[in-house]
């Protein structure tokens, strides 16, 4: 197509913002580290204090890692969601498959607390680890077979959106019933999950945070097909010889893992999953899906780390909880999404 | 024949059992022809084409492409057979007329769905058979309706099937729009022996273009056959008509609502060409009655010369001279009694 090339290159243009905010991650914490020192412990360099060196390569790289996976996985999942619901508002946290999701590692915490096991999340093994991640992508899969169902009878965006916050909402009441018969230590665990963090996630949790999105996004490329043609609505794709169960099913459990994974070691993060498949469309005016997901996972990225940033508070020695960076930058962006919604009704 | 029916009866899923809107339809679509679809609202036109697409369930019977059902034909194997534009309002700004044909290309693309030059050129052929080349780059939001319904025609001539089905292709468009648009579909049906459906309210269009009528007789049936049989066989009129009301007109092919009443004069009427059509029009609207040009006392006689048309009316040897009709009808009315 004669525009697909010249989208890939205003795409290739994301590249270096996404470097110099990589970058900017590293060097913003609440420790000061010099620019030149930072750069050349990432060099392999030496550096003046040994401390420095650590808190790079066992704080900061995975934090700002985990900003990258988990801000493109996010962003996969709202973009996927949106074009099966054809609804710009859909996405994970929105329509309560992160709420799913808590419930899911609500779930391990207090049930397999109570054995002792599980109650601080920054320590798991490799196998406790993805059977987090496991637990919470099927507390997602469970809201999301729900919303499925009700889709069907909602027409209207807004009212699905409505639905969709309720059912978070009856999802995360059913986690606070939970939360009555649990020890003071898992309750302690648990709400600070709830804020949300990109810290700490490191070692065996990375691992299995890197492989599950990195294949939920490969497998979301290879949906990109299916995805163009849902653009037409079901039906007319049913008719271009797109089987619409196979589509809803591999979109539901592609969604669900990706979404299940980044909740279960960040929390759940609001906004990315909206606001991104919006910010790219605009920026690249197209919705071919094979520019869009890349586009996505670029921005997706570039978006969570600048959170991460704002977070930091630079300077100032104060970190506030990730999800609150999120909501401060995400919210105004949706707001603008619903205030367009009279262009936006007709598009999906 | 590529598509046919077997004693198909197509409904839906009610709350007690199904429900079927028409029964025992037995029917076929032969390539190269235009058919077009008509009944009245909720006759079933939609569910028809649906159940024909294979996207609904027929209550009982089978519809079949190429003698199998199309109920077991694989999704991307029948997507090369048939072609369908459903009544969906599409307004992507991020979607382009280009893209949008594009995707009629997906049942022949790879797995990423990528365009081989191949399929470029056919995309670019279709946009160009459905008469909008200078729209290939526009957004499909900033189309008009009549535009729209022909990049969705340009989709389903982009995936290369031997059938084409549209549902209600000419609902809200105007005139100009819709025969433009029928104009299209007759032209791809008769030069490249494609078998096209379009169902339709538009009974007049439907008559003068189509090369098949299929008519939901309104108690479950479905009648098929050339318009002129379907007209002589008293079914248009039976069926467009609302008794004392309005009615077909089997003698001119048009909708007409009977003349108010009571009825007044008859009036002789001489004279020819379209002035004579058109004056005989307006006297049967307003009421008049013709008779033969000196079967009357009062009568109106059309005299041309060169550009200029002048109507002369007449009764009891007196004479008036209008210059058009309304002037012409203003006599008749006033008499001539000042």
């Amino acid at each position: 197509m004669h525009s697909f090339s010249s989208k890939y290159l205003r795409l290739s243009i994301l590249l270096p913002g996404l470097l110099v905010l990589l970058i900017s991650d590293i060097l913003l914490g609440s420790v000061h580290i010099p620019l030149r020192d930072t750069l050349s412990i990432l060099t392999g360099g030496e550096s003046e204090v040994k401390a420095w060196s650590y808190i790079i390569y066992n704080i900061r790289i995975p934090k700002a890692l985990t900003a990258v996976l988990a801000g493109a996985a996010l962003s996969v999942s709202g973009l996927q969601m949106q074009t099966l619901f054809r609804n710009p508002l859909a996405s994970p946290s929105e329509l309560g498959i992160s709420a799913g999701a808590a419930l899911g590692t609500g779930f391990l915490i207090f049930a397999g607390g109570a054995a002792g096991s599980i109650v601080n999340l920054h320590r798991l093994g490799i196998g406790t680890s993805w059977l987090l991640a496991l637990s919470a992508s099927l507390g997602a899969a469970l809201v999301f077979s729900v919303l499925l169902v009700i889709s069907r009878f909602v027409r209207d965006h807004v009212v699905l959106l409505i639905v969709g916050l309720l059912l978070g909402t009856l999802t995360l009441s059913l986690t606070t019933i939970w939360q009555y018969y649990s020890k003071p230590e898992q309750l302690q665990a648990f709400i600070s999950w709830t804020f949300g963090s990109l810290g700490g996630v490191s070692g065996h949790q990375l691992t299995v945070l890197a492989s599950v999105s990195i294949t939920g996004i490969l497998v979301s490329f290879s949906l990109s097909k299916t995805l163009n043609a849902l653009l037409l609505g079901e039906q007319n794709a049913a008719t271009l010889g797109i089987s619409i169960q196979k589509a809803r099913t591999f979109i539901l459990i592609n969604t669900c893992i990706l979404t299940g994974t980044v909740t279960a070691f960040c929390g759940p993060i609001g906004f990315i999953g909206m606001a991104v498949p919006h910010l790219t469309r605009s920026l690249l005016n197209t919705s071919n899906h094979l520019v869009l997901l890349p586009a996505c996972c670029l921005t997706g990225a570039m978006l969570l780390l600048a959170c991460d940033i704002i977070a930091q508070l630079p300077g100032s020695g104060f970190v506030l909880p990730i999800n609150v960076a999120t909501s401060l930058v995400g919210a105004p962006i949706v707001i603008w999404i619903i205030l367009k919604m009279n262009n936006l009704r007709n598009s999906f | 024949m590529t598509l046919t029916t077997h004693e198909l009866s197509i409904g839906y899923a009610g709350k007690s059992g199904h429900v079927s809107v028409a029964a025992g339809i037995n029917l076929s679509l032969s390539p190269g022809k235009l058919t077009a679809l008509l009944g009245r609202n909720g006759s079933g036109k939609s569910t028809l084409i649906r159940t024909l697409a294979g996207l609904q369930k027929p209550v009982a019977g089978s519809a079949m492409v190429e003698g199998r059902d199309v109920r077991e034909w694989d999704s991307q194997d029948l997507s090369r057979k048939m072609a369908v534009v459903l009544q969906e309002q599409l307004r992507n700004p991020n979607l382009t007329v280009y893209e949008l044909v594009a995707l009629g290309r997906t049942p022949y693309t790879n797995w990423l769905g990528t365009l081989s030059k191949e399929d470029n050129d056919q995309v670019l052929g279709s946009i160009r058979k459905a008469g909008i080349p200078e729209l290939s780059g526009r957004g499909t939001h900033l189309l008009s309706d009549g535009e729209r319904q022909k990049a969705m025609f340009a989709r389903a001539l982009a995936q290369e099937t031997p059938l084409i089905l549209l549902d209600e292709p000419t609902a809200h468009l105007d005139i100009l729009s819709r025969i433009e648009l029928i104009r299209i579909l007759r032209l791809t049906a008769h030069t490249e022996s494609k078998s096209v459906l379009f169902s339709t309210h538009d009974l007049e269009l439907a008559l003068q273009m189509s090369d098949q009528l299929w008519l939901f007789d309104g108690r479950g049936a479905l009648l098929t056959g050339t318009p002129e049989d379907l007209v002589l066989q008293g079914h248009i009129s039976r069926l467009y008509s609302q008794p004392g009301e309005w009615g077909f007109d089997i003698a001119t092919g048009e909708i007409v609502a009977p003349a108010p009443s009571p009825l007044k004069k008859a009036v002789g009427l001489s004279g020819e060409g379209p002035e004579y059509f058109w004056t005989r029009k307006a006297l049967i609207r307003t009421g008049y009655t013709i008779a033969g040009h000196d079967g009357a006392g009062c009568s109106v006689r059309i005299e041309k010369s060169g550009q200029s048309v002048r109507w002369i009316v007449s009764e009891n040897s007196n004479e008036q001279i209008a210059g058009n009709i309304a002037e012409m009808l203003a006599y008749l009315e006033t008499g001539f009694n000042d």
